[in-house]
């Protein structure tokens, strides 16, 4: 079994709170990194400006007023200058794991949420959950209240993987209802028509977002490791297909290899962050990714 | 159609076997939910489909397979009119008779004829049948078996020896098989021979006879022991350049008796005239080496005989040789760096060292490489390359020719030598290739390397074997190129660090050799030494020499006479030349051959088999016991192991085939089928 930093994944799983387990990640990952991931992100004074009527007096310097005999209001930065969305795919295909004491894309998405929220909120940005499958299933609207994380742990931790993958109308549901620009992640198997998905994350962009695609993917889908003859269900549909793996490898191999592909492009079309991640890898790369994305958002 | 051995039908059985393991080891169908079958729509169905095609194709292979092993091992025969109509005989007999030359000492040849027509003359017209084989050297099948016994027992009243050698197990072995394919209730086979014991050295122990055929051994004594004395070993020189320096002629006498011969005359014969006699003492049971040493002055062949006695030459009491003496060797020497500066000049001390005075031996043409031509090489029998670097096209072709006729090529090279054009233009006819340019630092702190590890028993360095007779280790190489695929040249000698120094390669019927360091002040000695001129002359002549065509030939070997040639043999009368392989010599003596033109003469000295002059034999039972095989005794070897097995009446050879190459072919389908089916 692979290994996320300093802990296996064996011990993660066996990790019930979802809260527990992104504390224990995300302080691991942080003490790993070699400065402060807080540096930048305080509440940080900006200037003074004459008062003048209509502002509250709690903001009057009084010190500054004792040796001008003027009043001044100081002003701050903005308590939280970024807002997150986590988009979460919970539908049936998530739910498939190629070994039994492996996670489940599911499992390995809403780890991966759960990380990302906590770390968001150590840095005071306001985090907002959206988990669907068909349609949109939980929607917790961004908030940077320590409650708030609270919910979006419970919520994580409630989900399990649901109908057919149709990412395409929660995406564009979600991308009318949100009013303040901020980062897009999601966090999805993206089995659905490539267009389609590109052309929802395409929304975000016009309307301002920064958009993050991490595509979960199982390793026995990516590898398709089978050798006998197998009848393969598929999740959402039901339907049944025999297949002789062997014989079938390179077909599959290549069709996911254009599907990846697409998406890449897509991505890189639009100008949105696309990383594909195995269960089998660990998380910590989806919180290097938002950092790295997060640092050019400034 | 029936089978030879039908309890081997037993084993199609086991063509259920592979059925078993098919529905045993088939795939189980395991189900397993995925994320997505968008993947694999695409052609799932054929993909399952074609592989349950396959491994039903398989499935038949391997039972076809066991079904034709079990059919094959059976060995099945048609029960046709041709198997069924050959005539069985009660007793079939293959009389072998022995012609080599020791069968033409006093009385063999009257019992030789009396034994081989009795073995006939004695079995039944009608019932029996015969066959007369006759060997010396080789075996020839005179008459095969027939129902004719009247012309086997003719032929063999006229057998008559030849002068070839004895060769008893090959003809045992051709008797073995011609008895393989007649139908008879007994077999035999009858030697007829002195049985000489060198003739029973080329049985290996490896076959047997089958075990129906029983071996009688008529062994047949000479009645006079004759003179007891016998030429066992000739050395004389067949080419040879026409030289002041005297070549050796040397002979071995073996005396046979028990008796020893004092004051015994050798005599040496050439074109005609005797040129000196010896007189020596050999012991009884002993032999003694006798030495001539001649002066060959006279240009052309110098055919002559060494004859032991004082009486008639006989080929018994004689043998024959020819000196062919070439009177100049034309050396071409190729220029690869002309300069004004003799020092400097790749050739200089090379042509002084070939052409010291006009009496040299070669004759040499010196030409800067630009002006070679074709036929510069074509009409030098010795080319050298001084430091070439490379040659037009149609000149590397005139190389590789002159090497395919039997020339010589020295390699010398220096400076303007590049690894790459060399090998581009004598890798064919280079005895190696080079790689570098090497700087000597030889371990005792000198700046040049010596020769080491020469090989003091090749032809070029002979001469310098023996002490005061010239240092080869006093020249100092301080350059020398490292050479390259050398694995199938001969090294006459290295450099102190081990690297080859002197290589040769024989390519065609010519010889190739290469020195690893050109003959220049700037690289190395060589000229300076005293023993450069008796190296080089040793060389080119090794070269020119080394491949002249043979002159002297044994009984039973062929003369590369070319086709249209005349030919006369040594009786003098005219032989024609069936092909262009030649003609088989047959009597001791002088075969002269005419080219078609008449202007080219070639003498051919050919001898009987000088073994066939020990009196010592085998004994009969020595033979039989080594090739008859016991009834109970196991089958092996390549002869008995498929005649015992056979009844000769039943066997269908080629059914055995057929099925054997279905088996083949099916096994090939069978690996790279199931290779593709397990790969699916």
């Amino acid at each position: 079994m692979a290994t996320t930093g300093v802990l296996d994944f064996n011990v993660l799983a066996r990790i019930d709170s979802m809260q527990l387990l992104a504390k224990v990640i995300v302080e691991g990952f942080v003490l790993g990194l070699h400065r402060s991931p807080y540096r930048g992100f305080s509440i940080e004074f900006a200037e003074y400006r004459q008062y003048s009527p209509g502002d509250e007096v709690k903001h009057v310097d009084w010190k500054v007023y004792g040796k001008t005999d003027r009043y001044y209001i100081k002003q701050f930065e903005e308590e939280t200058n970024l807002v997150c969305y986590l988009i979460v795919d919970a539908s049936a295909s998530m739910g498939y794991k190629s070994t039994p004491d492996g996670f489940t894309k599911l499992d390995y998405a809403k780890r991966m949420a759960a990380c990302l929220a906590y770390f968001m909120m150590r840095q005071r940005d306001s985090v907002g959950l959206m988990i669907y499958d068909t349609k949109i299933r939980t929607a917790l609207p961004p908030r940077m209240r320590q409650t708030h994380l609270k919910h979006i742990m419970a919520a994580l931790e409630t989900s399990e993987p649901g109908g057919e993958t149709n990412i395409s109308i929660p995406l564009h549901e979600l991308a009318e209802g949100l009013k303040r620009k901020g980062l897009i992640i999601l966090i999805s198997d993206l089995l659905d028509d490539p267009d389609k998905v590109i052309s929802a994350l395409q929304h975000f962009r016009f309307q301002g977002h920064e958009v993050i695609v991490f595509q979960v993917m199982d390793t026995g889908e990516l590898e398709f490791s089978f050798s006998t003859m197998t009848e393969f269900t598929d999740l959402e549909t039901g339907q049944k297909m025999v297949v002789s793996p062997e014989g079938m490898r390179p077909v599959y191999l290549e069709e996911l290899r254009q599907f990846l592909s697409a998406y890449e492009k897509g991505c890189g079309g639009i100008h949105a962050e696309y990383k594909l991640f195995d269960t089998g890898k660990p998380l910590e790369l989806a919180l290097s990714e938002y950092l790295h994305r997060r640092s050019r958002m400034g | 159609m029936s089978f030879a051995n039908p309890y081997f039908l037993i084993a199609l059985v086991g063509a259920a076997v592979p059925v078993l393991i098919h529905l045993l080891t088939r795939d189980r169908i395991q189900h397993v939910p995925f994320s997505t079958l968008r993947f694999f729509a695409k052609g799932a169905k054929m993909v399952v489909r074609r592989k349950k095609f396959q491994e039903l194709i398989l499935l038949l292979i391997r039972v076809a397979l066991v079904v034709l092993l079990a059919l094959a091992f059976a060995r099945p025969f048609l029960g046709t009119k041709a198997a069924d109509a050959r005539q069985e005989f009660t007793t079939a007999r293959a009389v072998v008779v022995d012609v080599s030359g020791s069968m033409r000492r006093a009385g063999l040849l009257d019992a030789l004829k009396k034994e081989a027509a009795g073995a006939v003359s004695s079995l039944t017209q009608g019932q029996d049948t015969a066959a007369l084989v006759t060997f010396a050297d080789t075996t020839a099948i005179l008459n095969p078996f027939g129902d004719k016994l009247d012309a086997v027992e003719s032929a063999a009243e006229g057998i008559a020896p030849g002068y070839g050698g004895t060769n008893i197990a090959d003809a045992l072995r051709k008797a073995n098989e011609l008895l393989r394919g007649v139908r008879a209730k007994q077999k035999e086979i009858v030697l007829v021979s002195d049985l000489e014991k060198g003739g029973w050295a080329y049985f290996k122990g490896d076959w047997k006879l089958a075990s129906d055929i029983k071996l009688t051994v008529r062994a047949l004594k000479p009645t006079d022991a004759g003179s007891g004395l016998g030429i066992v070993e000739m050395s004389a020189p067949s080419s040879l350049v026409l030289d002041k320096q005297p070549s050796s002629i040397a002979v071995r006498i073996a005396n046979y008796s028990s008796q020893p011969r004092n004051d015994l005359e050798v005599s040496l014969v050439l074109n005609g005239k005797t040129v000196e006699t010896q007189k020596v003492n050999i012991r009884a049971n002993g032999t003694v080496a006798v030495r001539f040493r001649y002066v060959f002055d006279t240009p052309g062949d110098n055919p002559g005989s060494i004859v032991v006695g004082t009486g008639v030459s006989t080929p018994e009491n004689t043998v024959y040789l020819n000196a062919r003496t070439v009177p100049r060797i034309p050396v071409l020497l190729v220029d690869g760096h002309p300069s004004a500066n003799p020092q400097a000049d790749a050739a200089f001390f090379l042509n002084k060292a070939l052409v010291p005075s006009a009496e040299s031996p070669f004759e040499v043409k010196v030409l800067p490489v630009e002006k070679v031509t074709p036929e510069n090489v074509f009409a030098s029998t010795v080319v050298i390359l001084a430091d070439v670097g490379q040659v037009s096209a149609p000149v590397s072709d005139a190389l590789a020719a002159l090497l395919a006729r039997g020339g010589g090529l020295l390699f010398l090279p220096g400076d303007q030598v590049k690894p790459e054009a060399f090998k581009t233009d004598f890798g064919k006819v280079a005895p190696c290739g080079l790689r570098q340019i090497l700087q000597a630092h030889p371990a005792n702190g000198e700046t040049a390397e010596s020769l080491t590890r020469i090989d003091f028993n090749h032809p070029v360095f002979d001469v310098f074997s023996l002490p005061h007779h010239g240092d080869l280790t006093l020249p100092k190489f301080a350059r020398y190129w490292e050479t390259t695929d050398t694995q199938l040249s001969g090294v006459l000698a290295r450099f102190g660090d081990g690297r080859p120094a002197i290589l040769e390669r024989q390519i065609g019927k010519g010889m190739s050799m290469l020195v690893a360091s050109p003959i220049s002040s700037d690289w190395n000695d060589l000229a300076r030494q005293s023993v450069f001129l008796p190296f080089i002359h040793q060389a080119v002549r090794y070269l020119a020499v080394q491949t002249g065509r043979q002159t002297v030939y044994t009984c039973g070997d062929l003369l590369p006479i070319p086709e249209g040639d005349t030919v006369k043999d040594p009786q003098g009368q005219s032989v024609s030349v069936p092909g262009k392989s030649g003609i088989t010599a047959t009597k001791p003596g002088f075969y002269l051959a005419t080219s078609k033109s008449g202007t080219q003469d070639f003498c051919y000295a050919v001898n009987g088999s000088m073994a066939e002059a020990d009196p010592a034999t085998v004994s009969g039972d020595e033979i039989a016991a080594a090739i008859e095989r016991a009834p109970d005794e196991a089958l092996g070897g390549l002869e008995g192991g498929t005649t015992a097995t056979l009844d000769s009446g039943k066997k269908d050879a080629g059914m055995w085939w057929y099925l054997m190459w279905a088996v083949v072919m099916l096994s090939l389908a069978e690996l790279v089928l199931g290779n593709k089916t397990l790969r699916h």
